[in-house]
């Protein structure tokens, strides 16, 4: 199996680390969840990872020639399309049926699609989000905070859809909830959080 | 409500109360003494528009003027857009343009005429000074548009390998629009009053300008006035003109007006 490998990476802002002198290595087709305190450095890990960023220091192979998705900690959407041309913004070879029948299955129903994505929910928005993710065709899907503003039974919902659909794509998670994480059949990495002196 | 729809009409009497009252107040100073000799009364203004309506060359100095005018506000329009939206990919162009932009904007209207006078032939000034009016104000407004657009879209934009057209057509003409419908607005008042100023002072042949001009040196108020109320007239219908094929055309929102229920796209 091939491997993603992070290689004593730092990254700091403002001269404050966020990561320091972190390693690990993950197989290319799994689910991980990356999980710690608010501030550990979670989402600066899935951006490092998804070349959204680079780290200060060491180095993280594997991923150059991948093809992402991420949904972002806030939705991204274009708040004047539906659901369904949001999806397509992304992914224009998505068929609208294929979309429509996809929202539905994550509870947003066809008289929603069509409505301004400035009208919804933030959990309808936030589904849309991870829709739009999960059906553009990547290699490896980064969700930070996916199912945030979802109740139990949407949670479960999305991550069942997930699980259906992420075929053999790497997919990597940030969450706070141990419960999300297994839903998704994730294999967790916690992030300790870094003391002020960086240790 | 009831109070809102009373307000209304309060409001509207008070309009018409207002242009009664101006529109009586130009009455007045007409039939006064001296001051009548200069000053065309609302109705002998009228009177003259209406006679100048059923004459062809009132129609022909309209029609070039206002042609000449929109020549240089599209070419504005044009050139403001590309421009600004380059910069949005090549920071340093509008470092390099800004001198000449802010320098358009400072200096009198009139010395850019007197120079195009003395460069470019009186048949060009027109469209010219319009387009040099206008490009300024067309820059900066579409430029501000621009630079307001969320850095996280872009970032979203290029994880999903978003086409460029695709970008700037459901990205970047939304969010500029705003800016771009009120900078094209305020560049079509400023194209129209500097072309007509410039008209005045350079009197191309068969032009608004020329006629206004000879009102002047004639001291023919009537007609002087009649110009005007026609020149307004022009002004107020292009404004109008252009916000509505903006509104038509110019978002591609298309879900901005559907109702449910409506035919999808």
């Amino acid at each position: 199996m091939k491997q993603i490998a992070l290689i004593h990476v730092g990254k700091a802002y403002d001269g404050k680390y966020v990561l320091k002198d972190f390693s690990a290595s993950f197989e290319k087709g799994g689910v991980y969840a990356v999980m710690g305190p608010s501030g550990a450095g979670k989402t600066t890990l899935l951006r490092l990872l998804a070349g959204l960023e680079k780290p200060d220091e060491g180095e993280i192979t594997g991923l150059s020639s991948e093809k992402i998705a991420f949904v972002f900690q806030e939705d991204r959407l274009l708040e004047y399309l539906d659901a369904v041309q949001n999806v397509r913004f992304a992914c224009p070879g998505c068929s609208r049926k294929d979309v429509e029948e996809a929202l539905l299955h994550i509870g947003i129903p066809q008289e929603d699609a069509v409505r301004p994505v400035r009208e919804y929910s933030g959990g309808m928005k936030r589904r849309t989000a991870f829709l739009r993710a999960l059906m553009f065709p990547s290699d490896v899907l980064f969700l930070d905070e996916p199912f945030k503003g979802l109740d139990d039974q949407m949670v479960s919902r999305a991550a069942a859809f997930l699980l259906e659909n992420r075929k053999d794509r790497t997919v990597f998670l940030t969450t706070h909830s141990r419960k999300e994480a297994e839903l998704c059949g994730a294999e967790i990495l916690y992030l300790p959080e870094i003391s002020p002196d960086g240790i | 409500m009831k109070g809102k729809g009373q307000g209304g009409a309060r409001r509207l009497v008070l309009q018409f109360a207002a242009a009664v009252f101006w529109i009586g107040l130009w009455q007045v100073v007409s039939m006064r003494g001296t001051l009548g000799i200069f000053i065309a009364s609302p109705w002998q203004t009228v009177q003259r528009f209406f006679e100048l309506c059923l004459t062809l060359p009132f129609w022909k100095a309209l029609l070039y003027t206002t042609g000449r005018i929109l020549t240089g506000f599209f070419l504005a329009v044009t050139a403001g857009t590309v421009l600004s939206a380059l910069t949005a990919g090549f920071y340093w162009l509008d470092i390099f343009l800004m001198p000449v932009m802010r320098l358009i904007r400072t200096v009198p209207v009139v010395s850019f005429v007197i120079l195009a006078l003395i460069m470019v032939s009186s048949r060009y000034l027109t469209q010219l000074i319009s387009f040099l009016m206008a490009l300024p104000v067309v820059y900066m407004n579409v430029k501000n548009g621009i630079s307001q657009m969320d850095p996280g879209l872009k970032e979203m934009a290029g994880v999903f390998r978003v086409t460029l057209w695709r970008k700037i057509w459901f990205m970047y003409v939304p969010q500029v629009m705003s800016a771009f419908e009120t900078g094209t607005a305020l560049a079509l008042g400023f194209a129209w009053k500097s072309g007509l100023a410039a008209e005045v002072i350079g009197i191309p042949s068969g032009s608004v300008g020329e006629r206004l001009q000879q009102a002047k040196v004639y001291l023919n108020t009537p007609d002087l006035f009649a110009w005007t109320l026609a020149v307004v007239f022009v002004s107020v219908l292009l404004e109008k003109g252009w916000r509505w094929l903006l509104h038509c055309f110019g978002n591609p929102a298309p879900v901005r007006n559907r109702q449910k229920g409506e035919k999808k796209r």
